[in-house]
C-alpha cells in the first residue's frame, strides 16, 4: 500500500501558470513600444551588436531586442496569442475523451462504433500535413491560432479517446454502471463522479494537457518557420509578436550577436509551458 | 428478527423479443438465513437477482411479477411495469433506487467491479456507511469496524483496490456490501475467480457476518457444494436447474470457517 501524495500544490502549480498565462495575455498591448536606440547593446565603434539583457533597461525586465524594443511585450503578445486557443483546443480533447469513456460505459454499441470510425479515419490522417494544409486553405487576411489549434486537437483526439475508452473498459464498462447502479446511485452521479471524475480524470486531463502544450509548440514553430522563411505568419496578425521570434531573436546569440537574454527567455517560456502541462497530469493522478 | 420475511418475488418473467430470460421464478429472502439462487450459466440468475432489486434493463422486459419488500411496504413494486417497455423500467429503478444501497445491497460476480478502482477502500467504505439509517458518530471508526469485522487490517482503508490480493479485494468487497447495514444482501457468485480455499473462506465469512447482523443473504451460485453448506432455502432458475439436494451425501450445511 503506497502513500498517498498529496496533488493540492501540482494543482495549484498549474492553475497558476494557466492563470498567468491568460491574464498575461489579456493584458497584452496592442502594439509594442516603438523602437528606443539607447535600449540596446553597441560596440566600441557605435554599431549595433544586440539588445540589452534582463533588468538593464528600466521597465524591460526581459530585455530589449536590437531596436530597443522591451521583450516582455513580445511574451505578452506571444501569451495572447496561445492562451485561448491552446486552453480550447485542450478541452475539446478532454471532451471527446470523456464521451468516448462514457460510451464504452453506457454500453452503445452503434455510438461506440461511430466513434472507432471517427477515430480509425482521423488518426490514420498525417497531422503536421493537413495543419499546414488548413493554415493555407485560411483567408489571407484571417491570421488566428484558432482554428488551427481546433484541427490539431481533432486530429489529437483518437489518442486520447481511445485511453480513455481504455480506461473504462478496464473499470469493467457496463458492468461496473451496474454494480454501481445496483448501490443505489443515480445515473448522473455513476457516470459523472464515478467514471469521469473519479476514473476517467487521469486520463482525460493529462491528455487535455498534452494538447495544449502542442498547441503552443506548434504556433511557436509555424511561427518560427514563416520568421525563417521572411514570410506572414499562419497564427497571428503583423503586429503580434509571437514567442517564436523570442526564439528566432535568440538563435542570433549563436552568431555572435548579444541576444542570448532571448533565448534564455523564449526558452523560460518553453518551460513553463511544460510545467504547466506536467502539473496538470500530476494534479489529476488517482492518488 | 430472524425468519421476518424480508423479500418476495413471485412469478417473475422477463423477456427479449425473441424469448423468455427467465419465466415463473419465485423466491423469499427471510431474515438471518440464505436463500440460494441456482441454474446453469446463462439461466438468469443474475437477472432475476437484479429484478429483485427493481433493476430491469431488457427489453420489452417484465411480463409478469410481483416484487414486494414487506418490511418497508406490502405494495407491488412491479406494478404498472408489465409490458409497458423500458421507460417504465427505468421508472421503476428510479423508484427502487431508496432501497437500493441501503434496505438492500449487491455484492457483483468479480470484486473487480464491486470497487472503483480510482479510490481507496477507506472513501468506498465512507460512501457505503453514509448510506446507513443512522449515521455513525465516527466514520473512521466505523470503517475500521467494518474492515475488521472481514478481517483486513485497518491500513487496507489506504489501498486502492488494484493493491489488494484476489481474496482481500473479495473481502473488501464484501465489507462495501455490509457498511450500509442492510436488511438483504445479494451476492453474485461471490466466489468467482477465487482459489477453493479461499472461495470457502469467503463464504464462511459471507454466511458468519450476514448470521450476526440478521440480514438476508441472497446467494446466487452454480457451485453445488456452496449452495449444500449455506443455503436455507433453493430456487432453482432454468428448465434443467441442477438440484443441489439430489446427492447420496447429507448436506452439511455451515461447517465452521477453517
Amino acid at each position: 500500500m503506497t502513500r498517498r501524495t498529496n496533488r493540492l500544490p501540482w494543482l495549484v502549480v498549474a492553475l497558476l501558470l494557466l492563470g498567468g498565462l491568460i491574464v498575461t495575455g489579456m493584458w497584452a498591448p496592442e502594439f509594442v513600444d516603438p523602437p528606443i536606440l539607447e535600449n540596446v547593446a553597441k560596440d566600441e565603434y557605435g554599431t549595433t551588436v544586440g539588445g540589452l539583457g534582463f533588468f538593464q533597461v528600466p521597465g524591460a525586465w526581459l530585455g530589449t531586442n536590437e531596436y530597443g524594443v522591451p521583450l516582455h511585450q513580445f511574451a505578452a503578445q506571444g501569451a495572447s496569442i496561445v492562451a485561448l486557443p491552446a486552453a480550447i483546443a485542450g478541452m475539446l480533447v478532454m471532451a471527446l475523451a470523456t464521451l468516448s469513456g462514457l460510451v464504452r460505459c453506457a454500453d452503445v454499441p452503434w455510438l461506440d462504433t461511430v466513434l472507432q470510425v471517427f477515430g480509425e479515419l482521423t488518426g490514420a490522417l498525417p497531422r503536421m500535413v493537413v495543419v499546414v494544409v488548413v493554415s493555407l486553405l485560411l483567408p489571407y487576411d484571417y491570421k488566428y491560432l484558432l482554428p488551427i489549434a481546433l484541427v490539431w486537437a481533432v486530429l489529437a483526439s483518437p489518442a486520447a479517446m481511445d485511453e480513455a475508452a481504455a480506461s473504462a473498459g478496464r473499470l469493467g464498462g457496463a458492468r461496473f454502471v451496474e454494480a454501481l447502479r445496483a448501490h443505489g446511485f443515480s445515473a448522473t452521479r455513476i457516470y459523472l463522479y464515478h467514471v469521469v471524475w473519479m476514473n476517467l480524470r487521469p486520463v482525460i486531463v493529462r491528455q487535455g494537457a498534452e494538447v495544449m502544450m502542442q498547441v503552443v509548440f506548434l504556433e511557436i514553430a509555424l511561427s518560427y518557420l514563416a520568421l525563417a522563411s521572411n514570410s506572414p505568419s499562419f497564427t497571428h496578425a503583423e503586429n503580434m509578436h509571437s514567442w517564436a521570434e523570442l526564439l528566432y531573436l535568440g538563435y542570433s546569440a549563436f552568431l555572435g550577436r548579444e541576444m542570448g537574454h532571448a533565448l534564455i527567455a523564449s526558452l523560460i517560456l518553453v518551460a513553463i509551458t511544460a510545467v504547466m502541462a506536467q502539473s496538470f497530469r500530476f494534479a489529476a493522478r488517482a492518488r | 428478527m430472524s425468519g421476518e420475511t424480508l423479500l418476495t418475488l413471485d412469478d417473475l418473467a422477463i423477456r427479449t423479443p425473441d424469448r423468455f430470460l427467465v419465466d415463473g421464478v419465485a423466491a423469499t429472502v427471510f431474515a438471518g438465513q440464505v436463500t440460494a439462487i441456482v441454474g446453469h450459466s446463462g439461466s438468469g440468475k443474475s437477472l432475476s437477482a437484479r429484478a429483485c432489486m427493481g433493476v430491469l434493463d431488457v427489453s420489452p422486459g417484465l411480463v409478469r411479477g410481483v416484487l414486494r419488500y414487506p418490511q418497508i411496504d406490502q405494495s407491488n413494486l412491479f406494478e404498472g411495469v408489465h409490458n409497458q417497455g423500458m421507460r417504465a423500467q427505468r421508472r421503476l429503478m428510479r423508484a427502487t433506487r431508496k432501497y437500493r444501497g441501503g434496505y438492500v445491497t449487491y455484492s457483483p460476480q468479480s470484486a473487480s467491479s464491486a470497487l472503483n478502482p480510482g479510490r481507496t477502500i477507506g472513501h468506498q467504505l465512507a460512501i457505503a456507511i453514509g448510506r446507513r439509517e443512522s449515521r455513525p458518530n465516527s466514520v473512521i471508526t466505523a470503517i475500521r469496524d467494518v474492515l475488521a469485522e472481514v478481517g483486513l487490517p485497518p491500513r487496507a482503508s489506504a489501498a486502492l483496490p488494484g493493491e489488494l490480493s484476489g481474496g482481500m479485494a473479495q473481502r473488501a468487497a464484501l465489507a462495501i456490501a455490509i457498511a450500509p447495514q442492510p436488511r438483504i444482501m445479494i451476492a453474485d457468485e461471490p466466489e468467482t475467480g477465487l482459489d477453493p480455499v479461499l472461495r470457502r473462506v469467503v463464504n464462511e465469512l459471507m454466511l458468519k457476518v450476514a448470521e450476526y447482523h440478521g440480514v438476508g443473504l441472497m446467494l446466487i451460485s452454480h457451485n453445488m457444494d456452496t449452495v449444500r453448506r449455506c443455503a436455507d432455502h433453493v430456487v432453482r432458475v432454468g428448465h434443467d436447474a441442477p438440484d443441489p439436494l439430489a446427492t447420496d451425501t447429507p448436506a452439511p450445511k455451515r461447517r465452521e470457517a477453517p
